[in-house]
């Protein structure tokens, strides 16, 4: 038994936004109740960075008087919410998870993504926390903590967004919002046990997030059930359509290496499940995933020349060391990686012809431990917070849309999938994701 | 696992200096030394624009 004995989650998104509109609950209680539940199990686990406890209260109650006056106030009618700390919220500065930014300017609007959640009716109440500047995939942060996963507190939430996936996963928060450039969503999602959703780069609104690497950024929400994360990605402008087919094969080569046994052995069950899946493979993924790295490194680097110009030691070690080598990458070797991004690219586009959804692990292990922050790769003991996007990497590299959905374990650590997919046929991955969790071999499961 | 890249603390230094208008200060060093040989070897396996 590990954090709590018993663990009492909020219900479910979907759920809190009917009987607010049904006028059964009102959202201010709901509201409440997900402060509370911070205050009692945050100090636990480390996924907040600021509760809003003001804005908060002010959001529910002026959910309710739509209701009172017999209005709908939206899809998400008072489900309490809370984003990565690189939304701007109106009236904070927007942290990107640096304590150099901690008194920068005042954010004047809320983010786009912010302000469509606030439309549908969801209720804002906290900043979480990240690795600083979004680079890392463990949320070991020198400025706000680490995130401690819910499901062990002595291992890590994933990162870069492991403060949104935390905040879920013990059930403070039945929402979140977080960003994904290599595997910051679907990275914490395998590992605390979550629904994360990835979508095609581009197609939900980045105005008012603080970047980090244009070709990859992405952002999206995490959740416990595929109905909340459709919602909330449906709110935030995504369009599923219908799924006129969903021909599934499952990710061979890179994807099958370097995996603990009960992870292969879920996904062949799964398979079977599936009634036998073809085995595909993507031509040159480490090259993809190399090709990735230098990228992620050149263009963080180049955005962040001018304050590692200015003020390097207020930087976290960890990421400043990574940015100024990347800062250094000859330009011959970043064109050619974004050169070979469009071979590989191309041959992917080619396998998705015959398939709409792919199946491949999202991490290859459980959680590491804290004190021990290292994976297995090829049989060397590699850091955790460069390489659990390995099996992420690739797949963001051409801006695929990918849903990591939990498989169900309860009682045991968690671990992920990825159902990839290609854009414009999104539908197809809510589709198999939605068998699957009927099916019962996939779905969250609380920590006990 | 051995250090591939062929630059010394006194080029990275330089180098940052002279194209980046970095000032790099030694606490830095041992840190981007073993990222930019982490890069190279991400480089080698990605290749030339010609590949």
């Amino acid at each position: 038994m590990r954090g709590w004995s018993v663990i009492s989650m909020t219900e479910a998104a979907g759920a809190i936004a009917e009987a607010v509109r049904s006028g059964r609950r009102s959202a201010l209680s709901f509201a409440e109740d997900a402060i509370a539940r911070i205050r009692a199990r945050d100090g636990a686990i480390g996924a907040v960075t600021r509760l809003l406890e003001d804005r908060a209260l002010t959001e529910a109650r002026a959910v309710d008087a739509i209701v009172a006056a017999g209005g709908d106030p939206g899809p998400l009618a008072g489900v309490p919410y809370g984003v990565k700390d690189l939304f701007d919220v109106a009236g904070l500065p927007t942290t990107a998870g640096a304590a150099m930014r901690r008194d920068a300017p005042p954010a004047s609007a809320d983010a786009e993504a912010v302000a469509r959640m606030g439309a549908a009716g969801a209720v804002l109440v906290a900043t979480l926390n990240m690795d600083e500047f979004a680079y890392g995939f463990a949320t070991v942060n020198a400025a706000f903590g680490t995130t401690h996963n819910p499901h062990d507190i002595a291992r890590l939430a994933g990162g870069s967004s492991g403060g949104s996936a935390a905040a879920v996963a013990s059930g403070m928060l039945p929402l979140t919002l977080g960003s994904d450039t290599n595997g910051s969503i679907r990275v914490p999602a395998a590992l605390c046990g979550l629904y994360g959703l990835k979508p095609a780069h581009g197609s939900l609104p980045m105005e008012g997030v603080f970047p980090f690497v244009d070709s990859f950024d992405d952002i999206g929400p995490f959740a416990t059930s595929i109905a909340d994360l459709k919602l909330a990605w449906q709110v935030l402008g995504g369009i599923a359509g219908g799924a006129d087919s969903v021909r599934v094969a499952r990710l061979g080569g890179w994807f099958e290496a370097n995996l603990a046994l009960e992870l292969r052995v879920a996904i062949d069950l799964l398979d079977v499940h599936l009634g036998g899946l073809a085995r595909v493979e993507f031509p040159e993924v480490d090259r993809a995933r190399s090709a990735a790295f230098l990228m992620t490194a050149a263009e963080g680097g180049a955005r962040h020349l001018p304050e590692l110009r200015r003020r390097p030691l207020e930087f976290d070690p960890a990421t400043r060391d990574r940015l100024m080598a990347g800062a250094m990458l000859p330009a011959p070797h970043y064109l050619a990686a974004q050169a070979f991004r469009e071979t590989f690219r191309a041959a992917v586009n080619a396998l998705f012809e015959h398939h709409d959804v792919l199946i491949a692990p999202c991490v290859g292990e459980v959680a590491p431990r804290i004190d021990d922050p290292f994976i297995t790769v090829d049989g060397a003991r590699v850091p955790a917070r460069a390489h659990l996007g390995r099996l992420t990497q690739p797949l963001s590299f051409i801006g695929l849309p990918v849903i990591a959905v939990p498989l169900y374990r309860p009682g045991k650590l968690p671990l992920g999938l990825q159902l990839v997919g290609t854009p414009g046929r999104e539908a197809a991955l809510f589709a198999l994701a939605e068998h699957l969790e009927a099916g019962g071999l996939t779905g969250f499961s609380p920590p006990v | 696992m051995s250090d591939p890249h062929p630059m010394s603390d006194a080029a990275i230094v330089e180098t940052a200096r002279a194209l980046l208008d970095l000032e790099m200060p030694p606490e830095c060093l041992p840190g981007v030394r073993a990222n930019l040989a982490l890069l190279a070897e991400h480089a080698r396996l990605v290749g030339d624009l010609d590949d």
